[in-house]
């Protein structure tokens, strides 16, 4: 075997450039693998707001069946029923600019704050509903009721685990090294699904298991 | 042929490979020499230092190469489908094109045993598909909008059992580590590619002088290099590519015994729908996928004619022979048994471990019917993270009011939601037990959308519900091993020095044995129908208070690693023991179906059909 002296005295140029080919070769293929990370977390980013999503579209398909069936009893609640299907088509709105500019900030945070106040609305409109007894015989209602019970419970899971990715995202985006990447690729950081206080602050509900019907409405 | 078989010919396949490997590295230091000598040995041909130097070099990027890609490969199929651009399909989804394929790929998963992939989609219009994945486990299937589109369901049905079939037969396995080894060897053409780069660029303002002129002669000289291994790495990948297709093609058949499905599929490609992608990485995954990925001399697919041929080939020489069921008209009155039957004759037991590895179209329908028959609302919830966590509980809850009542409050302990969706479930919806094993594969698909904060939360819960009743039965364990192999992607994986002995056969044998006995003389009669059919397992069987499913659990954690020839021996000496009594109940039946899931040898449905 040869020592390392013996190679050096062949030619330094040669050895200088055999040792900077080398040293790009490593570069490129960590640049390639924190570039595959960051694909993949931003993946599971789209895919976690996607989860939400097929539960939104499932709460609006819902909000109209709900009105119509309760409106015979509710003659006294016509403006919440009409600040629901308000704020329902704010909401189908705001889900289809989201729809045709995935990932940007703004019209995700205009999405959030919709359905919160839809949410709000809702979460009114449950409570009201508990102040009829001939509602609570109605199976229809009921149904509806348990669907949509659970509907917003998918939500809010949903809504977790995208909130979890998004995190994990974001913060891989500003640690060293990956930020090196992120920036050298532009890689835009997602947003939270969170309404803001004031969207949610519509009418003043307590959801946490206090309400009147706290049995049927767990996590809201 | 055998299941097993298959597997142990994946393995000498990826012997080949890395042997082609090494011959493609020889190939490539001999060229980098040769190349060095002559620019700047000035011909001067055995120079040793100048040997030592190329060996180095090209050993060290090669090395780097192969070890990045394979630290790429060890995240399994996903991690290939999202650098393809593929996106997961949520299995809740109610899109109607989405809804098919999910459909179609969950069918077969269950009628074949194996755990039901995840499904990528790729946003492009042309019709392609592929499966990827180190093992069974991580496996995943990816497909093209275009697919989807302009493909019937038949059709479909033939391109993903062609999918399957390379999952069954470890191709996938073969083409991971294809594309880590080549990685190694395509990482010469790219430094060779960026120091070309970079000489242009540092050569025009400097002007020519000595350096840069030894420099650009490393430059050009690594390119060549790289051009060298870089036709090297696509001839051994489409060499390898082609012949996997031919198989995948005619055990699509063999599943589906419809040729036309993926004829067709294969046509519609031919007649202008076209298979090439538009993913940057097409190139280095070409032969993962249904149809030629990229338009190139190296072809990792046969011509689409001769496929065609002689997929039509295969099917006269087929229907020649037997006249098999096909999909349409396979008797429904079979499938209808199977929602209803207790027990399962030894004869469908030995029917299912001679299908492993494959399914046919009366396992398909099977499949379709306990997928229709599901409570509509369990399906609903299958398909959902927050409500698939409930299902998994409602199905561990005990029948004993009192003890149900203390679970459901363990469970609300953490969360009240999951509670009270647990118990609405249990209450409005009843999964028999037959269902069981489809529903908790459902479930684990979905699951896998969980963040890893829910997923620890999800399993605590879970642990905690299993201990309430301070004892882990066959289900409870069943549920335990297909969440953590579907979720954790590892779950069974052998643990690092561990080795399987002939004293974890007997174990896995032994638990067998005894939970289809009610006395020890059952027991033992099992035990000796196991021997029958494995003589090297030792003469009684083991005791059965240490035959516990934690230390199934080990046992099974062992034998995941072994060789195929000992997974084998072991299967069939668990079926033997299964088949003694004649007599198996559906609890039996589902635990073999489990064990074999454990070790990464999937079991068929196995169907109570006389």
């Amino acid at each position: 075997m040869l020592s390392a002296p013996a190679i050096l005295a062949v030619s330094p140029v040669l050895v200088a450039g055999i040792a900077a080919g080398t040293a790009i070769a490593i570069v490129a293929i960590w640049l390639m693998a924190v570039y595959n990370g960051l694909v993949s977390r931003r993946v599971r980013v789209q895919n976690g707001f996607s989860q939400i999503d097929v539960q939104l579209r499932r709460r609006h398909d819902l909000v109209p069946n709900l009105v119509a069936t309760v409106k015979g009893y509710m003659q006294h609640e016509r403006s919440t029923l009409e600040a629901v299907t308000l704020a329902r088509t704010a909401a189908i709105t705001a889900r289809g600019r989201v729809t045709a500019a995935p990932g940007d900030a703004m019209a995700t945070l205009a999405l959030a704050n919709a359905e919160g106040a839809l949410q709000a609305m809702l979460g009114q409109l449950m409570i009201l509903m508990e102040r009829y007894p001939d509602l609570k015989a109605n199976n229809n209602a009921l149904q509806l009721q348990e669907e949509l019970v659970s509907t917003e419970n998918r939500i809010a899971f949903a809504r977790q685990a995208y909130n979890d990715a998004v995190m994990t995202y974001n913060t891989k985006l500003a640690v060293f090294p990956d930020v090196v990447v992120a920036r050298l690729f532009s890689f835009a950081s997602a947003t939270l699904f969170e309404a803001e206080e004031s969207a949610r602050a519509l009418p003043s509900v307590e959801f946490n298991g206090t309400g009147p019907n706290s049995a049927t409405m767990p996590g809201m | 042929m055998d299941f097993f078989e298959s597997q142990e010919r994946a393995k000498r396949n990826t012997s080949w490979l890395v042997a082609l490997f090494f011959i493609g590295v020889i190939a490539t230091v001999v060229s980098v020499h040769v190349l060095l000598s002559l620019t700047i040995s000035k011909g001067k041909l055995f120079d040793p230092s100048m040997f030592a130097l190329s060996v180095g070099s090209v050993l060290t990027v090669v090395g780097v190469g192969t070890a990045a890609k394979f630290i790429q490969m060890s995240h399994g199929g996903s991690a290939v489908a999202q650098s393809m651009g593929g996106r997961q399909v949520d299995p809740g989804s109610s899109d109607p094109d989405e809804r098919r394929i999910l459909n179609v790929v969950e069918e077969m998963a269950i009628a074949s045993g194996v755990r039901v992939p995840p499904v990528y989609i790729m946003e492009d219009e042309t019709i392609n598909a592929f499966a990827a994945g180190n093992s069974e486990k991580d496996s995943v299937i990816g497909v093209t909008r275009g697919c989807i589109h302009a493909l019937s369901r038949d059709e479909l049905q033939g391109v993903m059992a062609h999918e399957f079939s390379h999952i069954f037969h470890r191709d996938t396995r073969l083409n991971m580590r294809l594309v880590a080894w080549l990685g190694g060897i395509f990482a010469i053409s790219m430094v060779g590619r960026i120091l070309i780069r970079s000489q242009m660029y540092s050569r025009s303002p400097r002007g020519k002088n000595n350096g840069a002129a030894i420099g650009l002669g490393i430059g050009v000289a690594l390119f060549l290099i790289g051009i060298v291994g870089y036709f090297f790495g696509r001839i051994i990948q489409s060499a390898v590519s082609r012949q996997r297709e031919f198989l995948a093609d005619a055990s699509a058949v063999q599943y589906t015994r419809n040729p036309e499905g993926i004829a067709g599929a294969l046509e519609k490609i031919a007649r202008g729908a076209g298979s090439q992608l538009s993913a940057p990485a097409a190139a280095e995954f070409s032969h993962f996928f249904f149809a030629n990925g990229i338009a190139s001399f190296f072809s990792t697919h046969p011509p689409i004619e001769e496929r065609i041929a002689r997929i039509r080939g295969t099917h006269m020489m087929a229907a020649g022979v037997t006249a098999l069921p096909t999909i349409q008209q396979a008797p429904s009155a079979d499938v209808h048994q199977v929602a209803a039957f207790h027990d399962v004759s030894a004869t469908a037991i030995r029917g299912a471990r001679r299908g492993m590895g494959s399914f046919n179209p009366t396992d398909l329908n099977i499949a379709r019917d306990v997928l229709a028959g599901l409570p509509a609302t369990v399906v609903d919830a299958a398909r959902n993270p927050f409500s698939a966590r409930a299902v998994i509980c409602s199905l561990l809850l005990s029948k004993n009011g009192h003890q149900r009542d203390l679970q459901i409050a363990t469970i609300a302990s953490t969360d009240t939601a999951l509670a009270s969706a647990t118990d609405v479930l249990a209450r409005s919806a009843n999964i028999s037990p037959p269902q069981r094993l489809p529903v908790i594969e459902l479930c684990a698909a979905t699951l896998t959308l969980l963040s890893p904060a829910q997923y620890e939360q999800f399993r605590s819960v879970l642990t905690r519900l299993i201990s309430t009743d301070s004892q882990v039965d066959r289900l409870e364990w069943t549920v335990r091993v297909i969440l953590r192999s579907a979720i954790e992607g590892k779950g069974s994986e052998p643990k690092p020095g561990a080795r399987a002995t002939a004293a974890d056969a007997a174990l896995v044998v032994s638990v067998l044995a005894w939970s289809g006995a009610t006395n020890e003389t059952l027991a033992t009669r099992a035990w000796r129908a196991a021997r029958g059919s494995d003589a090297s397992l030792p003469t009684a069987q083991i005791a059965a208070d240490l035959c516990t499913l934690d230390a199934l659990d080990e046992s099974l954690r062992n034998m995941c690693g072994a060789p195929p020839d000992s997974k084998r021996k072991l299967v069939d000496a668990c079926v033997a023991c299964v088949a003694a009594d004649g007599q198996t109940t559906v609890d039996e039946a589902e635990l073999l179906r489990a064990i074999c899931a454990a070790i990464g040898a999937p079991m068929p449905l196995i169907a109570a059909v006389a």
